[in-house]
């Protein structure tokens, strides 16, 4: 008896879940950390559901896998937007936005009191590495070195300290493409020594993104500015939201995350975020120049991060709407991490000026044979992926560096749908009042 | 006697240390809630539904740990919140231990919490966890510099290394006014020797809950719960000089 | 007897948390391989963690040891400082002049440079 009293109360706890970020399935994780009652957990250890939102590549299924089956019994998984895996045919799937916080919970509930059973293992339960009783140690090597102890091979002196040049273990391993801290579908073959990066090859490049269809529209036609800016605005908060809560400062994440989706956003509550964020010191934490891009560089990367770089392009100079507007060009100088970010800021205070006077005067955009969009100019052809200048960067830096480096990068190729088309999230309006009631 | 010095102090502590640890997660879930973070059952079963659930799952095992350290580890950092809360004064008479160095010892807590919190990362064998370790390894040597200097402000007006003449000291005046910097630079230490809040760097997001990444079900409700009755000390610690004033 | 006791509150906290560990955890079977590999976002480590790490703050920690010496002299300093008075002060400021040449070398070595 008091073990189902016991499961009664942990029925009760907040849903604990663990993101998998597919294609296009980052609007429901958006939508979920804003819902009471769940919580999004960063290591599949301390999740009860696997959340799979959005497609999954073929070639990651195997990495799909690896995840599943890291998570501690009992579990259960839910497919938002996506296919289940073959051996998982009849996991529950998902396409309605709306229904997913209360499936989550009620998954949750069914699993604690035992009417649903835990998600089978996918994966044959063998070590790594077979190793016992061969070699003079039993570990499969010879003397005291080499072999496979206990299923893996220890780490080696395979390089040379990028710093000092002492040459000491360096650990090599392959993160992603559903690591939470990284962009999704980001995957990368890492060499450590310590929590110093000391190599890094990237070999899969983040999942496209997709855009709100009204910059799709910008290119067939004229399109107001106002909603046009507004969706800029959008798109660079819920990158701040991200940013933020890697940082550990979950209340100005919920904070940009609100903003991004109040339907009257307005400049005075991104001023009243840009002063917690003064103070909060974010800009200082990451204002050593760490992640500095060089001039060319930061023309590949292109939108935010080439203009916080000093690099005068934006499409919306060449527009006469704009002008009409008196538009001016915001650039930063040192193109490093806190640059970008306040680059960043600035451009969302801009947008959102923009649309106040846009929506004053009706205008709107006057050239269709182009677009700035969030992630930079997309003029006969998109903005490109570039991910692949993480191999030049992120080498030398700590992993916090790293990290904050990479999320104040959008690097990601643009999807060739629109953020309505995907069947993602609709541009929820009233999330942010929901929750703040 | 044995009933006055022994066993009474010792159900105190441990009461203290549960009810404690409680009451400091029912804090942080109203604190929460209250800067706007989306809550939906009430702040106070949040806490006993999380340790429930964190009861029913299944603990979590990693390829080669070092099995006795990564079980040790947070019952030990449990230890250490106990000694910390053995000599907190209650009140002016009431210590559960009075020791004559009670200050020394909470020094030594300080220092030992660093070794705990390092095996706790470094025992699970995995790159996260580890990373982890080694960074709150570094911070841990500023928190304990920053700490020294405050306790030993805290020793020198009241001639002692005990506690209860720390806070008979402050009869006239209290060491809140006497040394303005000594309460929040305290705080601080107490915040990052939990990892709590925005001094969460050890167990950060960036590192999928470093330390912690690799923990599931009870060992991570140990962990979780002496992290919680940690805060409890360091927090009644600079409660003292008011019993001392009333 | 306040060791004593001191003891059997350490003694009771740890077995407290040995126990809630090992209560629910003594009928489960070891987890499974594919489980215990360590988590990194679907990828694979190609070797154990455990590795030979450089301390970068190593430095740091020799520095600390330097501060930990001047408290292990200042705690008992402490309890007799108000009643000696400006002998103790002078023996203090003596200990630390000497101390301070360790900081000064240890500054020449470029241990406050973070790297």
């Amino acid at each position: 008896m008091a073990v189902s009293w016991l499961s009664r109360l942990a029925a009760q706890a907040s849903v604990p879940v663990f993101p998998v970020r597919g294609l296009h399935g980052e609007e429901a994780f958006y939508q979920l950390a804003l819902t009471p009652g769940i919580e999004l957990v960063d290591s599949p250890r301390h999740a009860s559901i696997l959340l799979v939102a959005g497609g999954v590549p073929p070639d990651q299924h195997d990495a799909l896998r690896r995840v599943h089956d890291q998570l501690p019994a009992p579990f259960a998984t839910l497919w938002y937007c996506s296919e289940p895996l073959a051996e998982l045919a009849s996991a529950t799937r998902l396409d309605d936005p709306g229904a997913l916080p209360g499936a989550l919970m009620t998954i949750h509930r069914e699993l604690m009191s035992g009417k649903r059973g835990s998600s089978p293992r996918l994966l044959p339960d063998e070590p790594p590495n077979p190793w016992e009783g061969l070699g003079d140690d039993g570990h499969g090597g010879e003397g005291m070195m080499g072999g496979v102890p206990y299923g893996r091979p220890m780490a080696m002196n395979m390089t040379d300290d990028l710093r000092d040049g002492l040459t000491l273990d360096s650990l090599t391993v392959i993160l992603g493409p559903f690591l939470p801290m990284l962009p999704p579908g980001l995957s990368a073959k890492v060499t450590l020594q310590g929590d110093l990066i000391q190599s890094w090859t990237t070999r899969g490049a983040p999942y496209p993104i997709a855009l709100e269809s009204l910059f799709f529209q910008a290119l067939q036609g004229p399109v107001p500015i106002a909603a046009l800016e507004r969706a800029r605005a959008r798109y660079h908060l819920k990158r701040l939201h991200f940013a933020l809560r890697l940082a550990g400062l979950d209340r100005l994440a919920l904070e940009a995350l609100r903003l991004a989706f109040d339907s009257h956003l307005s400049l005075k509550g991104v001023a009243i975020l840009r002063r917690r964020l003064m103070r909060s010191g974010f800009f200082r934490l990451t204002a050593t120049g760490q992640g500095r891009l060089d001039e060319e560089t930061a023309r590949r990367a292109g939108g935010v991060a080439a203009r916080a770089a000093g690099h005068e392009e934006d499409w919306r100079s060449e527009d006469e709407g704009y002008r009409q507007l008196g538009f001016l060009l915001l650039t930063q100088r040192q193109g490093d991490t806190a640059a970008r970010w306040r680059q960043t800021l600035s451009e969302v205070e801009q947008s959102l000026q923009l649309a106040a006077q846009a929506e004053h005067e009706a205008v709107h955009t006057q050239r269709s044979d182009g677009v700035e969009t969030p992630r930079g100019t997309w003029h006969r052809q998109w903005p490109e992926e570039a991910s692949d200048l993480l191999d030049d960067l992120l080498p030398g830096l700590e992993w916090d560096e790293a990290m904050s480096t990479l999320a104040s990068l959008d690097l990601a190729p643009l999807s060739p749908w629109s953020l309505e088309e995907t069947g993602g999230a609709p541009i929820t309006q009233d999330i942010g009042e929901e929750s703040r009631a | 006697m044995i009933l006055d010095e022994l066993i009474l102090p010792v159900l105190l502590v441990i009461v203290v240390l549960v009810v404690g640890a409680y009451l400091v997660a029912v804090l942080d879930e109203a604190i929460a809630g209250a800067l706007g973070m989306p809550r939906a059952t009430s702040v106070w079963t949040a806490p006993l539904a999380q340790g429930a659930w964190l009861l029913t799952q299944q603990a979590n095992a990693t390829e080669a740990p070092d099995w006795r350290a990564w079980r040790l580890a947070p019952a030990l950092y449990l230890a250490l919140a106990a000694i910390g809360l053995a000599v907190v004064p209650f009140s002016p008479t009431l210590i559960p231990t009075d020791l004559v160095t009670s200050v020394v010892l909470w020094g030594s807590v300080e220092a030992l919490a660093t070794v705990v919190i390092f095996l706790h990362g470094w025992s699970a064998n995995t790159l996260l966890a580890l990373i982890g370790a080694y960074r709150y390894v570094a911070l841990g040597l500023s928190y304990i510099l920053i700490s020294m200097f405050v306790l030993i402000g805290v020793a020198l007006p009241a001639e002692s290394l005990q506690f209860s003449q720390v806070v008979a000291s402050q009869e006239g005046l209290w060491n809140v006014i006497r040394q303005p910097l000594g309460l929040p630079l305290f705080l601080i230490v107490g915040l990052g020797m939990t990892f709590w809040g925005p001094l969460n760097l050890a167990d950060s997001r960036d590192l999928a809950r470093g330390t912690a990444s690799a923990v599931s079900g009870p060992p991570r409700l140990v962990w979780n719960l002496a992290r919680a009755a940690m805060l409890v000390p360091s927090a009644a610690r600079r409660r003292a000089p008011s019993w001392a004033a009333g | 007897m306040e060791l004593l006791t001191l003891f059997f509150i350490v003694l009771i906290a740890a077995g407290l948390g040995l126990l809630i560990q090992w209560l629910p955890m003594r009928h489960q079977p070891m987890p499974p391989y594919p489980q215990r590999a360590p988590f990194l976002g679907g990828g694979l480590p190609e070797t154990h963690a455990w590795s030979r790490y450089h301390v970068r703050y190593y430095p740091m920690t020799l520095l600390l040891i330097a501060f930990e010496m001047e408290m292990m002299f200042m705690y008992p300093w402490a309890v007799v400082f108000v009643e000696q008075g400006m002998k103790a002060v002078m023996e203090m400021g003596m200990f630390l002049a000497i101390l301070s040449v360790g900081i000064v070398y240890a500054w020449r070595e470029g241990v406050f440079k973070w790297q």
